[in-house]
């Protein structure tokens, strides 16, 4: 199972990697040489990050993995079909898992005012928590369909969720008439710890769906 | 004798195909050779064995196990060899080595190089770089690092060249001298199979046609050529494709022992010869009795 995981976490870990040495640096560079103001809305246009990441090495991963047959290669070998899912599952588990305590790590870097802090986990965690239950139903509809019946799909929903803060931006909240702070504001109500364990329990039930799931599907 | 794998009522149905309730075992220590034409279910019934493919309907149990409950168990014990090759083949196969031996018990690292070395495999070149042939010798070497007490080869020596068959059934045969190891090996090339298995089993249209030991089958099976008046009508009554040449008929029997003596005065006198039969003419004749 370990081995089958330090497989899986190579593409993961590119993604993550990417963001957290390139991407974020070069977003944030501002923040750290101005005396601007903190401005909250930043954690709107970070959070889909999360979305790029884990759903994109899942993308990248099973993309490989159909193209190679390699779930035919591993079936022939003493493992069971249950453990390639857990370990499809802890991997992308844990990127979120980083990826969140990444951001909150930054969050000390920002200086971020008190009043903010608890909107800003909340926000978090929110997302992180979609991301669980959405890594969850792609692997589980992968596993059912195969990603060759899926990839479309998956990568469709992908982008529309990485790129989802631009046409909010740019097109529904001057449509609508609201600002981006009255999408994150509401979040501060949320029990974080309460989203946490829902978001985790989805998900659990959502690896035993998939555990069920017939291997053959997937060669 | 000990059952290796035991098949009970085993079926399943495709579109185009179905595997017809068939039943059937493999001795412990013998190699079983599996002959049968194209879309005759080899494949199927070695996948369902794997548990590659789910069965709709029946049991198989290998080593007496559940193959579903105890897959892991059962494939830490079986070497296969598929039809097709795959491997991460962008990776080398050093790097295939070491990580396949995190999954079985019994791996051992210095066959496996012994292995490469004696098929003639770059080791540290990608996969993917590899020809047809020195996949499937990948794949034997796999199958064979651990040590596995069944080996199921399916349609291994196709893509391989004359020198390395013969060198893959050499092997094969070594390795079940002990008496302890099973090998099921499917194959379109009765050559090899003639040369290795102990038991043959013919599967036509989804069902298992013939199973015997290899030298019943070839004592039993033999063409008979016979001139007018040599054999009595009952005995060329019991023949199978009898054919009239211009110098006499020609037709197979299924039970040579069986009629030997009523043809002894017949060849003793040059009216009647017999021919042995190829594993080819055997599957050729069981497929038009179908």
């Amino acid at each position: 199972m370990l081995r089958l995981i330090q497989k899986n976490s190579f593409t993961f870990f590119a993604y993550l990697t990417g963001y957290m040495f390139f991407i974020f640096p070069l977003m944030n560079f501002t923040r750290y040489t101005t005396d601007e103001p903190f401005d909250p809305t930043y954690i709107f246009y970070q959070t889909p990050f999360i979305f790029w990441i884990v759903l994109g090495a899942i993308w990248t991963q099973e993309n490989l993995e159909s193209k190679i047959k390699g779930y035919s290669f591993l079936r022939t070998l003493p493992i069971t079909f249950g453990e390639i899912v857990v370990s499809k599952f802890i991997v992308a588990f844990l990127t979120i898992v980083v990826y969140e305590v990444f951001q909150t790590a930054t969050l000390s870097l920002f200086s971020t005012p008190a009043e903010y802090m608890t909107m800003i986990r909340s926000y978090l965690v929110l997302y992180g928590g979609l991301c669980l239950i959405i890594s969850g139903l792609f692997y589980l509809s992968i596993f059912k369909f195969g990603f060759l019946r899926m990839s479309k799909f998956v990568f469709i929903l992908w982008i529309l969720l990485f790129i989802s803060p631009l046409p909010i931006r740019e097109f529904l909240a001057p449509k609508f008439n609201f600002e981006i702070m009255d999408i994150i504001r509401p979040t501060a109500s949320l029990n974080w710890v309460l989203v946490a364990v829902v978001s985790l329990t989805l998900y659990l039930g959502l690896m035993q769906a998939t555990k069920k799931l017939n291997p053959s599907s997937v060669g | 004798m000990t059952n290796i794998i035991q098949i009970k009522d085993l079926k399943k149905e495709y579109e185009e195909f179905i595997l017809e309730s068939i039943s059937w075992s493999i001795p412990k220590g013998y190699i079983m050779g599996l002959i049968g034409p194209n879309g005759a279910g080899k494949t199927t019934t070695i996948k369902l064995i794997m548990n590659l493919i789910q069965a709709d309907d029946g049991e198989i149990r290998v080593f007496g196990l559940d193959h579903i409950q105890a897959e892991k168990e059962i494939k830490n014990r079986i070497g296969y060899v598929g039809e097709e090759q795959y491997f991460y083949d962008y990776r080398s196969a050093n790097w295939t080595g070491k990580f396949v031996s995190h999954f079985y018990k019994q791996w051992d690292m210095e066959l496996y190089h012994s292995l490469l070395e004696q098929f003639e495999l770059p080791k540290k070149k990608m996969i993917r770089k590899y020809s047809k042939g020195m996949k499937v010798k990948l794949s034997l070497a796999i199958a064979l690092s651990h040590k596995p007490e069944l080996i199921i080869l399916d349609e291994p020596t196709a893509g391989l060249d004359p020198v390395i068959r013969r060198d893959v059934c050499d092997l094969l045969q070594n390795i079940t001298q002990d008496g302890e190891k099973t090998v099921l090996i499917s194959s379109h090339i009765t050559d090899d199979i003639a040369r290795i298995a102990d038991y043959i089993t013919y599967m036509i249209k989804g069902r298992i046609a013939r199973t015997a030991a290899k030298d019943d089958l070839l004592d039993n099976w033999k063409k008979i050529h016979f001139t007018k008046g040599s054999l009595d009508q009952q005995t060329i009554a019991s023949l199978e494709k009898v054919e009239d040449h211009m110098f006499g008929s020609s037709g197979i029997t299924k039970d040579y022992l069986a009629i030997k003596d009523k043809l002894e005065q017949g060849l003793a006198s040059g009216d009647i010869k017999v021919e042995s039969v190829g594993l080819d003419d055997i599957l050729i004749s069981l497929v038009k009795d179908k």
